[in-house]
Parts: structure tokens; C-alpha cells; sequence
């Protein structure tokens, strides 16, 4: 800062002076060195580019000294905030020239070019660059063209550019002259500075006296003098080196061979126990066999390309490329550290569950991460093994050996291959019968009578398929996996029941998904075969032995975990079904419709399957995309279907015990459950209220509904009542058969009862700590003593039942009144009053744009921008308009000049004739004086 | 028609297409010229026969006759002819006397056409009805070139619409056809069905009134009868679906009115037509109605009816009588109420009790619901409604959702939120503090001092007395924890604090169990779901709840 005021302090002349001086173009430094100046004189193109630099910095000198040339706009004031504005300070004599040059570029050109068509593009090397010099351009021409011409594949051209006698090389010594013409290449050493009379023997040796060999031929530089050799040494020397490459390589080979060997004789032994290991599902005759065959040798192959032999190895090679390596195996656990590991992965799944049941996302899923392994799921372990045990992979072996290669499992095999071949197709053609089947139960009434037809038909395999036969046959141990319910019942016609469980097993055990990738989906076909032989068993009346069903349910169960997905869709579409029905039946209800033909519904087999859905899947999850839809479906069921036999109001009692389960633990409100069972109990106590309206709770009660109870009505003074020593349960066959009585009998009304309170009795349990037990429970409580009261002839064990139920429900309902108190459910932390502090702003600048709206501030941004290239374009018009008018005005001074200088020459010439003539008139006249 | 028509035999067949053929015939020379006049009589024998292929062309013969002589005005025997006749009887004009055949067999041939409303065979009757009205037509027509002014034949078209009314008979086909070409079509017609109906039903009930002054009109109807007057005429009525309004002009005529009268018709007159449509609803609503036909009245009413009645509240007594039926009848009311409290200045006593008595416990599984929320949210809206009133409102709501579907709790829900939300005094009823310690009530950890007995009265018909103010929400902390996770997340935002804006509750109202249940189901699945931790060992679980109920044998 202080020197540049320092400067400006000086006068305008002294200033220039220095600043020549520092650029060196005044002062000492300008003197230039002799020889400097005769190598100036030798290259022209560099004077010229001197001259050109010392003209650059002139003018640079010039701007910078030139104070008229910027521009400064002095602020009035300053104004807080804004920052420095453009366009304060310029040099506006620069810019103009700036753009002065650059139209002169581009508009002058167009502007000359305007009324040609045609134009000569030049695109010599380096016309447009203008920092190479006339000379550096032509050479630079030159080296492409010699480049092009070696690059256009005149390769063998040898009398090449003969023609034009240009490229003709002049060689001295076998050199080419233009080598050694360069004199810089040769140290000549001719300097100003050295004493031109000595001469170093260096240079003497080269130039001097047959010299001018460049250094490359003079051998390694240390040898000094070098000794030509003579033809008959070189040709020895380059037989012993030929010889001596051949003797390396053999000895090369020799060693590959020997390692080869080793390899060879090492291998055969680690062979065979790789095969031992690897290979156990290769049947053992055949590794044997294997093992027999002679090893492909490696040596083999290197010596003689004989193909068999190559190709045996490469093969070889494959297979152990592709063989699994070989896995130290874990160490088999002890029974504590079985426990222990059984113990943490049932406390990682109630971890999980539980979170599923607060509605968290649980992350890894206990189930789905141990499947990866396809290992069967670990209830298995909870089990002492029995004699149907399922561990597939022991059995496998052990049929493999005790039966060796017996029929079944050969035939097996080979249709396993088959199998393997149009799985996918037979996957396709099954999913599409699925399709169909989902539309019909869509469909109308004609549909339905189709879909009744199969269902009847089904029922007609499943009672060929329900074990009625007494046939005791061998069982085979290998079957077919059967891809649909009509093969099932082709396997299983033959065989009874327990037989049939038996059947299931080996299935499985055959199928077992480690044996084979493509046992997945047989196993799928197998799950929903099984459901709907489950179905189908359920259906049976007599009713099939619980354990047999059980084992199925079981079966089911452990099949599910191998592919979760496709069971929940399979299920989801049962549930799709049911609510499909449910809709409809609703409907018709609700028109009174009793024309069509009573259609049981729901079935047996779907009571079990739904019941099945609760206990496969987690069902005290928040939400679960098949859980709840079922619970919906049947919430849907108990509240919106009339109840109007036996069979319907048992039917609601199971699906409420169903309720139950699925939400056991997570203990959710369920309303319908309510409503339904106490609307049951109403109903059947009904002559202990006055009338229907005035039935305690909030359930509703449709009018066609209240119609219905009618019949349920138990007659307080029906003494068949009293006459059976129990009330019976519901039993299954109840499900099962297909006519009904209209009316209900005294027994079924008193079995009614009984599971309905039992049912409320457990619902009560479940609900005991929800905070309005009180309101839930408080019409249960006043319906059953009101029965109590009216009813005095129940049968004994029912009547205890009820009292001991109602003291339960009347103790709860003491204790949840104990434990009353208003509700809190505001109790939070004060809500902070709005501030109202502004908001404030660091570094504000006025320029800056704080729109808190984006899209406002991007389109104000935009527009600006607009703003600004409009006036940038107009001014640029402006100035190029003005630039033409002033090339135009330019142009018409010249032609205007031309015209002028041609006219002034014009009466140049004629003004000398005319003087010319004039004279000539003067002496004649002065001839005709004188003659005169 | 097609049913008899294949019972036919061949023979049949070819009888008759010989009768039709001879009934063309018969018309031509009829129409030819008059002194084939005889044969008129052999096509009214066939129209009076059994076979409706035969019947059918001779009706339609008939009408093209009658029509023609009508359009002639063969058939004139008005006033001046009688007074003619009075002067000097003895002069027989053969003119006169041609006419005076003319019209008996005219009125013969239309008892045949009403008779034919009693045909079991819709098409039969809708071809009378249709054939009936053109007679209405050309007979106006002809009155109104007698008499050069307007004239609508009322008598005649009187009787057709009692005939209809009182057929019990009368099928879907011919009533659709009434309403949907002629009444809703043609503003003549609908004017003087609304204004004969008024006559028609109330002569009746008079007639069972006196029945010495019966007139010819209104004869004693039997039971059958009544039901299907009724019927008839609510179906009747609920198809027209061309409204008076305000600025209305009649437009289109069944009977072009004659160019000189306009003054002469009422129907030009737009007041005087809304006051016959609003009679003609007061006639039909005077009726025994069924439940059902109660209903649809209800909800078409206040879009169809009130706006269109001159006098509103002439409605009063029958929306009272159906707001105190109870039941859906009484929420359906609410709609049509409400039009005429807020528009008519009706004052209703004890309006709230009685809205309060519409919560009960099938409130929230019937079908409208959605209907009437949307207005119960308007009657609870006011900000001036006692805390008492509107907290009785909010407990007796929670209580009933204790028992609802979910997707009448989904409509429960935001409504009292958005009610504690505009009434702040109510929100004692979900953030009580304890009585005895006010003090202490800051912490959460007091223990609690005394057992809370709820002092909500649920039998209190009045909501002043049923103390809800004083009670608490337990319903709402419960539905918390409702299986419907949406549900239950919903009832949640009680426990927040209430600073989000009031519920749209639009947005509630359209639920029910399918909507949930395919709106769960359709989602495709993406994730695995969860299974259960063990599988299943058994079908019914030992410790399940259907283990001990349910015997497997």
C-alpha cells in the first residue's frame, strides 16, 4: 500500500520511466549480447516474436499507466447491509475494445462473407495460432506430412517420393545429411567467451579427419579403442549362445516333469479321500469305480495331445474346480449347550413377538433367517425322539443303506429327473387352476353349483381318502410326490389312517429340501395337499381321532417355515373365501331370504382351518397381512350373520375361541366376541328378561335377529331339562352334519349355554385388566344372575358352572372397581406458548433474498435472470448494429477514397495534356511569332 | 305374451290370425265408410275375448276408430244437441242418433281398456294405459274444439289413474311406463295426476267414512285393495323424477293447450302446481305405509320433496311422528327435521333428549349411520351447547363404541375428539383430577386414594341428569388396545396433546368390515409374515379356550 501511494505520488513521466525500466525494455538488461544478436539475425521468426512480446508488454504498460482508462462510480453513502455492487468500477475503454475485437472476429466476417456462398476454409496447420512463428508453422506442415505419408502404408514404397526427387535422402557415410547438418547436434563449441585457438582432441576425433560418426557406432564408451570383430568370431559366438539356450530349456523341462510327477503320485492319495468325503450322495460302487479309473495324469497331457486324455483331465479339473471344499465339521453339541441354544432361540422369538405385538418393526425375523439354511424349524428338538421322527436326512441314509438300490428309490430317481424338467411348468398349470377356482367362488349361483359339484366331489376322494379302508398293505417307501388333492387320494386310497400319517412322513423324508433345490415346491404341493386333507378329514362322520388330525396340524406346522410366503398366500385365500361367503350370507340375511336352500356354512374344515391360521402364524402381532384379515373376516361373521340354528351359534362359539387364541397374549379388544357370546346367553335366558330391548349390554339386536332367538329361548319351567345330568359340550360332529332341525332341542340350548359361559369365563380372564372390565363385563354379570334367579331346574353341573362363573366375573369386576380412577390421558408437559422472538438472521445482506417460499425464490431468481439477459442481448444488439453501421461508414470512406484518388489521377492526366497542349499552343505561337 | 303364445296350439295359431286378419278387415270398412258401422260392435266382441293375441289388435283397432271419429267429431252430443233433443223430441236425426251408438260403444270399449289394467299380462296393460291416455288426448282435443278453450279430459284420465292405483294387479312394467313416459314427460299430465290423487285417496277414505255418500268415484275397497293403492301410488310417486321449482314452466304437453287460453289452465301457474305436488305427498304419507316404503320416503325427502313444497311445515307432523318412532326410521327423520328447524324456524321441545335417545345399540351397525353423523356433527357443533349436554353426548358415544364394529368406532373416534376439541370444558371426561388432592395430582405416582365409582347413569333418558360430566372414558382407553390396529391408533390421539385441527369426518364414515378386510387382503406381500414362534402341535391347543368346549368325537 505505501509503495503504490509512493508511486502515485510521482510524476506521470518518472512513473513510465521505471516501469520500462523493470520490464526491461530501457536500462542495462537491453543491451544485447553479440552473439544474441547474431543469432537474431540468423533466425528472423524469432526477432519477430520478440518483437511481438516487447509490443504485448508495451501496450500492457500502456493500460496500467493509463488513468483515464477506468471507470469508478462513487457510492453517496453507504448503506448497511449491502454488499459491494457490480459495475462500480470498469474499464470501459478496455471492454469496448474487448468487444471491438471480438466482433471483429466473428460479425466482420459474417458481415464480409454476407453475399458469398462459397468460402475456402483453411485449415493449414497453425494459420490460426498465432503464437507460432512463419518458420515454426512450416515445420510443424512438414513433420505431418511426413508423418502422413509413413502412416498411409507406403510402407514398402521403397522408390518412395522417387518421383517428386524431394524426399531423396543425401548421405554421408551411410548418414543422412540432414543429421549432421544441424550444427548443434556437433559440438562445435564455437563460443565468443573461449579462446578460439585451442581445439580439444575430443573434437579433433570427430571432426576432424573422417569424423562426423556419431557416438552410437563407437562401440560401449568404455573400450576405448573398439575392436572390430572379425565374421568367422561373430558367427562362433552366436552358435554357443543358441547351443546354450537349448540346454537351459531342456533342464527347464526336466524339472516341470519331475514336479508334475510329485504332483501326480500326491494327488492320488488326497484323491481318494476327497472322493470319500465329498461324494457321499455318488453311490459308493460307482466312486469306486472312479477311484479305480487311472488318475489323468498331468505329464500325460504336456507330453502327447492325445484328446481323450485331455479332455479326461479337464474334466477332473472341473469337478474340482466346481467341488464343494471340503469343511471341517462342527463339533456335535452336548445336550446342555442344545438346551441352551433351544432356550435363547425361543427367547429371541418372544423378543421378536413381542415387538411385533407393540406394532415395532421387527427386524430379523426369527424364523426367516434360520431358514436360510433349509433346516427344518427346531420344535423338533423339543420332542424326545420317536419312532415317526422326522429328521430327514438320517432316515435318507439309512434307507440308502438297508435297502441299497431297492426299486422304489431307483424308479424315484428317475422320475425325479423328469420332475426336475417341467417343474416349473407344472407350478404354472397349478396356478392357474388355482385361478379358476377363485373366480367360481366369485361367481354367481351357477358357478356356485359348480363349485358345490367339486367341492362334493372333493368330498367323495377325501371319503376314499379318509382311511375307511381296512386294507392293512405294505407301505411302499418311495411314492410320488403328489401334485394335487386327487393324486394324494390315487397314494393314500389304500391305506387307513395311521397308514396314511406314515405316508406323509416318508413323503417328506424322500422330499427332504436338503436332498434336492427342487423339493421346495414339491413340499408347497405337499402343504396345501395336506390342508386340504385336513379339510377333508374334519369333515368325516364319524369325526377322525383327534391325534390323527393333530399329527396332520403338526405336519402342517413344520412344513410352513420352509416358504412363509406362499403359506400366507395360500391362507389368505382361504380367508379370502370364507369372507366372500360371509358377504353373501350377510346379504341374505338381510333381505330375509330364505328361499335358497341353507347352505351350512361355515364348514367344519374351514372352522379348522381358520382355527390352524391362529396357532401357524404369529397372530399377537399389531398387524399381520394374514392374522388380521382373519380376524376381521371374522368379526365381519359373528357380528353380521344371523344366528339362526345350532350349528350357526356353535359355530360363532368356536370362531370366538379362535378370537381368543389369537389374541391371548396381545389381549386385544374385540368387541364382536362380546357382543356375540353374550347375545347367545341372552338369547337362550331370554325368559329371564322382560323383553328383547331391555337385554342388558349395548350388543345390537336386529330385528330379524331378535325373531331367531325366539326358538333359542330355553323354557324356564322345561323339566327335559333337568332329566340330564350334564349338559353335553359341543361336539364336532355337530359341524358335520348336513340337516338340521329348525327348532333346537333343550339339550342343545343347555350345551349352548354352557359354552358360551365357559367361553365368556375365559374371555373375562383375558380382558381383566382393561379399564373398562366394568362396562365390558357388568351385562354378563347381570344376565347370569338373572338366570340363576329364574332358572332353578339346570342341570346340576351347569348351574355350578354359571354360579362359579359369575362369582369369578362379580370378583373382577370388585377388584378392576377397586382399582377405578379417572382417566389421565392429558397429563403431558405443559405446551410451551408460541414464541414469538424473531427469527434472526446472521450475516444479513439486503441482497441476499430470504424468500422462506422456495418455488417463489426460484421463479423470483429466474426472473431475474431473464431481466438480465434481456437487456445483455439488447445491448449487444445495439452494439453490433453500431459496429456495422461503423464498418459500413468505414468502407464507404475507402471507396469514396478509391473514387477520389482515381478521379485526382484522372485530372492529373488530364491537366498535363491539357498543360501539355497549352504549351504545345504557346510555341506555336511563339513559332508563329517568329516566323512572323 | 310369448308364455300363451307357445301354449297355442297350430289350430289356434291359424284361428287366430284368421280373427286378426278379420279385424283388419272390420277396421277398414269401419273407417271406410259409416254404414259399415255394425262391424264395430264384431271388434268389440273379439277386444271382450280371452286370447290377448286377439284382444290386442282389436283394442288397438278400436282406438284408431274412436280416434278418428273423434278427430271427426262424429261423435258430438254435448249440451246443444240434448237441448235440441228437449225442444222438439220427435226429430230423430240419424246424425244425432249415430253419435248417441257411437258413444255407448265408446264407453264400452274404455270398460274394456280398464278392465284390461286387471290382466295378468303386463304388456296387456301398459297398452290399455297408453291407449287410455291417447283417448285422453283426442277427447280433450274434441272438448276443446267444442267449447274453443282448454279442456284436460279429468274425468276420463281420474279414472284411469284410480284404475291403476286401485289394481292390485298393476305391474312393475305398467307403473314404470306411467311414470317414466307420461308423468315424468309431460307436465300436464303430471299436474292432474298430483291433483285428481288428492281426490281419488281422500274420497276414498271418506267413502270409509260415510259410506251411505259414496259416491260413483270412490267405491268401499277392500284390504287388498288399499295395500296396493298404497303401493301402486309410493311407487308411483317415487318415480317421477322431474321436480317443481321455483321458476317453473310447463314445457311439455300431453294436451296442447289451445292457443287464445292460457289463463284458463293452472298448470300454467307454478304456485299452484307445487301446492297440488306437495298435496299428493301429503295423500301418500297419509297412507299406512310399510317400514320400508317409510324409509325411502324418509331419505329421499328432504332432496325430493321439502324443497319443493310451498309450505314446509305442512311436513311437521308426519317428520315428529317418524322422529318419535325410534329405531332407523327415526334417524332417517333427523334429515328432513333438521331442513325444517333450521330453514322454517320449527321449534322443537326437547330436541337434544331426544337425539340423545337415538344412540342406543344398534345405532352403530346400521346401514345409516353415515347419514346420520353427518348431521348429529351438526347439531353437536354449536359452541354454545352446555358442557353437561354435549359430554352426555360424548359418554353415552364411547359407551356404545364399546360395542360397535370397527368401522362405527372409526366414526366415534374423531367425533368426540373433534367435541372435546371445541368444547374444552368436556375434557374432564379423558383428564380428571382427583377431588380430594388437587394439590398433589401433579405427580403420577400418587397413589390411588379412593376407588372412582362412575357416576355415569346409562339408563337416564335425559342427558341433563345422567351426570356424564362427572364420569370418565374408560370405553376410549379400552378401544386403545382394539384388535384393529388402525383402530386402535386412532383412539391413541387421545392421549396426545390436542393440538392437531379438528377431524374431517368425511373421511370416517365410509368404512365397513369388506372395505377393511380387502383393503388388508389386496396388498400384495412382500415380506414373509411372521409364523409362530413354535408351530402348532395340535388342532385345539390344552389351555385353549375351545379345548374344553368342543369334543372331538
Amino acid at each position: 500500500m505505501g509503495a503504490k501511494s509512493q508511486k502515485g505520488k510521482q510524476s506521470a513521466l518518472k512513473q513510465l520511466k521505471s516501469n520500462l525500466n523493470n520490464v526491461g525494455l530501457i536500462g542495462p538488461k537491453s543491451q544485447i549480447s553479440k552473439k544474441k544478436k547474431k543469432t537474431k539475425i540468423q533466425k528472423p521468426g524469432e526477432n519477430q516474436k520478440h518483437r511481438t512480446e516487447i509490443q504485448k508488454q508495451l501496450q500492457e504498460l500502456q493500460k496500467s499507466m493509463n488513468p483515464f482508462g477506468t471507470q469508478k462510480g462513487r457510492s453517496k453513502q453507504d448503506v448497511l447491509g449491502v454488499k459491494k455492487q457490480k459495475g462500480q468500477e470498469g474499464n470501459p475503454l478496455v471492454s469496448r475494445q474487448r468487444g471491438l475485437e471480438k466482433r471483429k472476429k466473428t460479425l466482420l466476417v459474417e458481415i464480409e462473407n454476407r453475399n458469398r456462398t462459397g468460402m475456402i476454409n483453411d485449415r493449414r496447420f497453425g494459420e490460426n495460432n498465432e503464437n507460432l512463428s512463419v518458420e515454426e508453422k512450416m515445420l510443424e506442415r512438414f513433420t505431418k506430412e511426413r508423418l502422413k505419408r509413413s502412416r498411409n502404408g507406403s510402407l514398402y514404397n521403397l522408390d518412395d517420393g522417387d518421383g517428386d526427387g524431394e524426399d531423396m535422402e543425401l548421405t554421408h557415410l551411410g548418414q543422412s545429411l540432414a543429421d549432421i547438418d544441424d550444427f548443434n547436434d556437433v559440438d562445435l563449441n564455437v563460443s565468443d567467451e573461449e579462446d578460439p585457438g585451442t581445439i580439444d582432441r575430443d573434437t579433433v576425433n570427430k571432426l576432424h579427419f573422417g569424423g562426423f560418426e556419431s557416438d552410437e557406432d563407437a562401440g560401449d564408451g568404455t573400450e576405448w579403442p573398439p575392436k572390430k570383430k572379425s565374421k568367422d568370431e561373430v558367427m562362433k559366438e552366436i552358435i554357443a549362445k543358441s547351443k546354450m539356450y537349448k540346454y537351459e530349456r531342456q533342464k527347464a523341462k526336466e524339472e516341470d516333469n519331475m514336479v508334475f510327477k510329485d504332483l501326480d503320485d500326491n494327488f492320488e492319495s488326497l484323491r481318494s479321500l476327497l472322493l470319500a468325503s465329498a461324494n457321499k450322495a455318488i453311490d459308493s460302487d460307482e466312486a469306486k469305480k472312479e477311484l479305480s479309473k487311472p488318475m489323468p495324469k498331468a505329464a500325460d497331457v504336456d507330453d502327447d495331445g492325445e484328446n481323450e486324455k485331455s479332455i479326461n483331465y479337464d474334466r477332473m479339473v472341473h469337478e474340482l474346480v466346481h467341488d464343494r471344499r471340503a469343511k471341517p465339521q462342527d463339533r456335535l453339541k452336548t445336550e446342555e449347550e442344545l438346551a441352551l441354544e433351544e432356550k435363547e432361540r425361543l427367547e429371541k422369538a418372544e423378543r421378536h413377538r413381542l415387538r411385533r405385538m407393540n406394532g415395532q418393526d421387527s427386524d430379523t425375523d426369527p424364523e426367516s433367517d434360520e431358514d436360510e439354511d433349509e433346516d427344518l424349524p427346531a420344535p423338533k428338538l423339543k420332542r424326545a425322539p420317536q419312532a415317526d421322527d422326522l429328521d430327514g436326512s438320517f432316515v435318507a441314509e439309512d434307507m440308502a443303506t438297508s435297502h441299497g438300490l431297492g426299486k422304489g428309490l431307483q424308479s424315484h430317481s428317475d422320475e425325479d429327473e423328469d420332475e426336475g424338467d417341467d417343474d416349473e411348468s407344472e407350478d404354472e398349470s397349478e396356478s392357474e387352476s388355482d385361478d379358476g377356482s377363485d373366480l367360481e367362488d366369485g361367481g354367481d349361483s351357477e358357478e356356485d353349483a359348480e363349485e358345490r359339484k367339486s367341492k362334493i366331489s372333493k368330498r367323495a376322494l377325501g371319503k376314499k381318502a379318509a382311511g375307511l379302508t381296512d386294507k392293512a398293505e405294505a407301505i411302499p417307501y418311495t411314492f410320488k410326490m403328489p401334485e394335487n388333492y386327487e393324486d394324494w387320494v390315487e397314494i393314500v386310497q389304500d391305506y387307513n389312517l395311521d397308514q396314511q400319517l406314515v405316508v406323509i412322513q416318508r413323503l417328506r423324508t424322500l422330499y427332504h429340501p436338503k436332498l434336492s433345490p427342487q423339493n421346495k415346491p414339491k413340499l408347497l404341493d405337499l402343504f396345501t395337499v395336506l390342508l386340504d386333507h385336513l379339510a377333508v378329514l374334519t369333515e368325516q362322520d364319524p369325526p377322525v381321532p383327534a391325534t390323527i388330525i393333530d399329527t396332520i396340524v403338526r405336519h402342517i406346522g413344520e412344513l410352513a417355515p420352509l416358504f412363509p410366503l406362499q403359506v400366507a398366500e395360500t391362507c389368505r385365500q382361504k380367508l379370502v373365501d370364507f369372507q366372500k361367503q360371509v358377504i353373501k350370507l350377510s346379504g341374505r340375511h338381510m333381505q330375509g331370504d330364505d328361499s335358497e336352500e341353507n347352505e351350512p356354512f361355515p364348514l367344519a374344515s374351514q372352522l379348522a382351518h381358520i382355527r390352524l391360521f391362529a396357532s401357524l402364524f404369529s397372530s399377537s402381532d399389531k398387524y399381520h397381512p394374514v392374522v388380521t384379515p382373519m380376524v376381521t373376516a371374522i368379526s365381519q361373521y359373528l357380528s353380521q350373520l344371523t344366528i339362526r340354528t345350532y350349528r350357526d351359534a356353535c359355530s360363532g362359539i368356536i370362531l370366538c375361541g379362535v378370537l381368543h387364541e389369537v389374541h391371548r397374549l396381545s389381549r386385544r379388544f374385540i368387541p364382536e366376541a362380546l357382543n356375540y357370546l353374550l347375545s347367545l346367553v341372552c338369547a337362550i335366558g331370554a325368559k329371564s328378561c322382560p323383553s328383547t330391548k331391555r337385554w342388558p349390554g349395548y350388543f345390537p339386536i336386529s330385528s330379524n335377529q331378535a325373531t331367531e332367538f325366539e326358538k333359542f329361548a330355553l323354557d324356564p319351567n322345561d323339566t327335559s331339562a333337568k332329566s340330564e345330568s350334564e349338559a353335553r359340550s359341543i361336539r364336532w360332529s355337530d359341524f358335520i352334519a348336513d340337516e338340521e332341525p329348525e327348532s333346537l332341542s333343550a339339550s342343545q340350548k343347555l350345551s349352548l349355554l354352557k359354552a358360551s359361559v365357559a367361553m365368556l369365563h375365559t374371555w373375562s380372564d383375558c380382558y381383566f385388566s382393561v379399564s373398562a372390565f366394568i362396562e365390558a363385563f357388568n351385562p354378563t354379570k347381570t344376565m347370569l344372575s338373572s338366570i340363576l334367579e329364574k332358572y332353578k331346574n339346570l342341570p346340576s353341573d351347569l348351574h355350578k358352572q354359571i354360579k362359579s362363573t359369575l362369582e369369578h366375573i362379580e370378583s373382577q369386576l370388585a377388584s378392576s372397581q377397586k382399582k377405578r380412577q379417572p382417566l389421565k390421558l392429558q397429563h403431558h408437559k405443559p405446551i410451551a406458548i408460541q414464541t414469538v422472538a424473531p427469527k434472526f438472521e446472521e450475516n444479513y445482506s439486503l441482497d441476499a433474498h430470504y424468500d422462506p417460499d422456495r418455488d417463489r425464490s426460484e421463479l423470483q431468481k429466474l426472473r431475474r435472470l431473464h431481466k438480465k439477459e434481456q437487456r445483455g442481448a439488447i445491448r449487444e444488439l445495439r452494439r453490433d448494429a453500431q459496429f456495422i453501421s461503423a464498418v459500413q461508414l468505414q468502407k464507404q470512406k475507402e471507396k469514396d477514397a478509391v473514387y477520389d484518388r482515381k478521379m485526382k489521377s484522372a485530372w492529373g492526366v488530364l491537366e498535363n495534356d491539357e498543360g501539355d497542349l497549352k504549351k504545345l499552343d504557346k510555341l506555336r505561337e511563339l513559332e508563329k511569332k517568329g516566323k512572323a | 305374451m310369448p308364455a300363451t303364445k307357445r301354449k297355442l296350439s297350430a289350430l289356434q295359431k291359424e284361428e287366430v290370425g284368421e280373427k286378426v286378419k278379420q279385424i283388419r278387415e272390420w277396421e277398414r270398412k269401419v273407417r271406410d265408410s259409416t254404414k259399415n258401422s255394425n262391424d264395430l260392435l264384431n271388434i268389440i266382441k273379439e277386444a271382450k275375448g280371452e286370447i290377448p293375441d286377439v284382444v290386442y289388435p282389436a283394442i288397438h283397432a278400436l282406438s284408431r276408430i274412436f280416434s278418428k271419429f273423434l278427430d271427426e267429431d262424429k261423435m258430438k252430443k254435448p249440451k246443444e244437441k240434448r237441448n235440441t233433443d228437449n225442444e222438439d223430441s220427435a226429430v230423430t236425426d240419424p246424425q244425432a242418433e249415430f253419435s248417441i251408438w257411437l258413444r255407448a260403444n265408446y264407453k264400452e270399449y274404455v270398460g274394456i281398456l280398464f278392465s284390461l289394467f286387471n290382466h295378468p299380462e303386463a304388456t296387456m296393460q301398459t297398452a290399455a294405459l297408453k291407449l287410455l291416455l291417447l283417448l285422453v288426448q283426442k277427447e280433450s282435443a274434441f272438448q276443446s274444439r267444442a267449447d274453443n278453450s282448454y279442456n284436460f279430459e279429468n274425468m276420463l284420465y281420474m279414472q284411469i289413474i284410480q284404475a291403476i292405483l286401485q289394481s292390485p294387479k298393476a305391474s312393475d312394467l305398467l307403473l314404470r311406463t306411467f311414470v317414466d313416459s307420461y308423468l315424468t314427460e309431460y307436465d300436464d299430465l303430471r299436474f292432474y295426476f298430483y291433483r285428481s290423487l288428492g281426490r281419488i285417496v281422500v274420497s276414498d277414505n271418506l267413502a270409509t267414512k260415510n259410506k251411505d255418500k259414496s259416491k260413483a268415484l270412490s267405491k268401499i275397497l277392500t284390504q287388498e285393495e288399499k295395500d296396493a293403492q298404497t303401493r301402486n301410488l309410493y311407487q308411483l310417486m317415487m318415480g317421477i323424477r322431474s321436480f317443481p321449482g321455483e321458476d317453473f314452466t310447463p314445457s311439455l304437453f300431453w294436451v296442447t293447450p289451445h292457443k287464445d287460453s292460457n289463463k284458463s289452465g293452472n298448470v300454467f301457474q307454478g304456485a299452484f302446481y307445487r301446492k297440488s305436488f306437495s298435496d299428493a305427498w301429503l295423500v301418500l304419507m297419509g297412507l299406512p305405509l310399510s317400514n320400508e316404503m317409510y324409509k325411502q320416503i324418509l331419505l329421499v325427502l328432504h332432496k325430493r320433496i321439502l324443497p319443493y313444497m310451498p309450505d314446509p311445515t305442512l311436513l311437521m307432523d308426519f317428520l315428529t311422528d317418524s322422529y318419535n318412532a325410534g329405531g332407523p326410521i327415526s334417524l332417517l327423520a333427523l334429515n328432513g327435521l333438521f331442513t325444517l328447524i333450521v330453514d322454517h324456524n320449527l321449534n322443537y321441545p326437547e330436541f337434544y333428549t331426544k337425539l340423545y335417545a337415538l344412540f342406543d345399540r344398534n345405532l352403530l351397525h346400521v346401514k345409516y349411520r353415515a347419514r346420520f353423523f353427518r348431521l348429529a356433527q351438526v347439531f353437536l357443533s354449536s359452541t354454545h351447547l352446555p358442557a353437561y349436554l354435549v359430554a352426555a353426548f360424548i359418554k353415552r358415544m364411547a359407551r356404545i363404541a364399546l360395542s360397535a364394529p370397527p368401522s362405527g368406532i372409526a366414526i366415534i373416534i374423531p367425533f368426540i375428539y373433534n367435541l372435546l376439541k371445541s368444547h374444552p370444558t368436556c375434557m374432564v371426561l379423558i383428564h380428571k383430577l382427583s377431588q380430594d388432592s388437587p394439590a398433589s395430582t401433579e405427580s403420577p405416582f400418587d397413589l390411588p386414594s379412593k376407588p372412582f365409582v362412575d357416576p355415569y347413569d346409562e339408563d337416564e333418558k335425559d342427558p341433563a341428569k345422567c351426570k356424564a360430566i362427572d364420569s370418565s372414558l374408560w370405553e376410549i382407553e379400552t378401544l386403545q388396545n382394539h384388535y384393529y390396529a388402525n383402530i386402535a391408533n386412532l383412539a391413541k390421539m387421545f392421549n396426545e396433546p390436542f393440538r392437531r385441527p379438528l377431524y374431517d369426518l368425511e373421511e370416517f364414515l365410509d368404512h365397513n368390515y369388506s372395505t377393511l378386510f380387502d383393503e388388508d387382503t389386496c396388498r400384495k406381500l412382500k415380506k414373509a409374515p411372521a409364523l409362530a414362534a413354535t408351530g402348532p402341535v395340535s388342532l385345539f391347543r390344552s389351555g385353549d379356550a375351545c379345548h374344553d368346549i368342543v369334543e372331538f368325537s
